[in-house]
């Protein structure tokens, strides 16, 4: 379970940090920027995951 | 006339606009090679490019995640041999150049002294299904490798632009403040113009 948080994370991270490194120069853009969007991708697939489980629950007890 | 705040900023205009693959050259160094060293080693081409932030993140995240995906599969992720991998996938794993090469030299038995894991495995074992037979990581393995030699396409393909960064962000706002400030200059041209005519015409119909 460890490993796959941390494995989900290094892949978001990754894409995370080489979309942002090819559009930024300087260091703290590149860094706020990265952040940003492995917040973006962590939060839009958590939330994704979450809404997923909610209609199968939902659509289980219909 | 419009005396508002003005668009520009000085620190933008101050920077002067050169194309990044040609300030790399005036810097002694060469676009081509640090596109070839990023596709080497990832990473290792924005180091010698000088963007040590990018390169040091290309080296740990995308060259990690490729020998974490390798780490995963057992260090059998990368094959041309359809029976055993995808071969359709190698065309995403080279992407990584040497350690995609090195995975694929490793799992075709043509690393000396490397030995991979399914030489030990059984006749049985080996004519089953490659993923299922095999340990339930090497789909993600596979998966991560194939992920991290497409992400280090991008950074081989910004290494050849010679790390442009925020060059064309810089060189769009840099025009379309020039498109602002010619619209504004036309339009005060014409009204000039046309205070100039009414005062023409007050003068002549007095």
């Amino acid at each position: 379970m460890t490993e796959d948080l941390l494995t989900f994370l290094l892949v978001c991270l990754s894409t995370a940090f080489v979309c942002t490194a090819i559009k930024e120069d300087e260091d703290a853009r590149l860094a706020l920027g990265t952040l940003r969007l492995l917040g973006v991708m962590v939060g839009g697939i958590l939330g994704f995951a979450v809404l997923v489980q909610v209609v199968t629950l939902v659509a289980a007890h219909a | 006339m419009n005396d508002g705040p003005t668009v520009a900023t000085p620190s933008e205009d101050s920077v002067p606009l050169v194309d990044p693959a040609e300030a790399l050259r005036a810097r002694g160094k060469s676009p081509e090679l640090a596109g070839l060293l990023a596709w080497l080693v990832p990473g290792v081409g924005h180091l010698y490019a000088g963007a040590l932030v990018k390169g040091a993140g290309g080296v740990v995240l995308v060259l990690g995640l490729f020998l974490w995906g390798l780490y995963l599969s057992g260090g059998e992720a990368v094959w041309l041999d359809q029976e055993r991998g995808h071969q359709y996938a190698f065309l995403a794993q080279i992407g990584a150049g040497a350690p995609a090469l090195l995975g694929l030299a490793y799992s075709h038995e043509k690393l000396p002294g490397a030995e991979p894991v399914y030489v030990h495995l059984t006749e049985k074992e080996r004519a089953a299904p490659p993923y299922a037979a095999g340990h339930p990581d090497r789909d993600a393995g596979l998966l991560f490798t194939m992920i991290a030699g497409l992400l280090n396409m991008l950074l081989v393909h910004d290494a050849l632009s010679g790390v442009p960064g925020a060059y064309a962000r810089r060189l769009e706002e840099r025009r379309r403040r020039e498109r602002l400030d010619a619209l504004r200059t036309q339009l005060e041209a014409e009204r000039a113009a046309s205070s100039e005519a009414g005062a023409t015409g007050e003068g002549e119909a007095s």
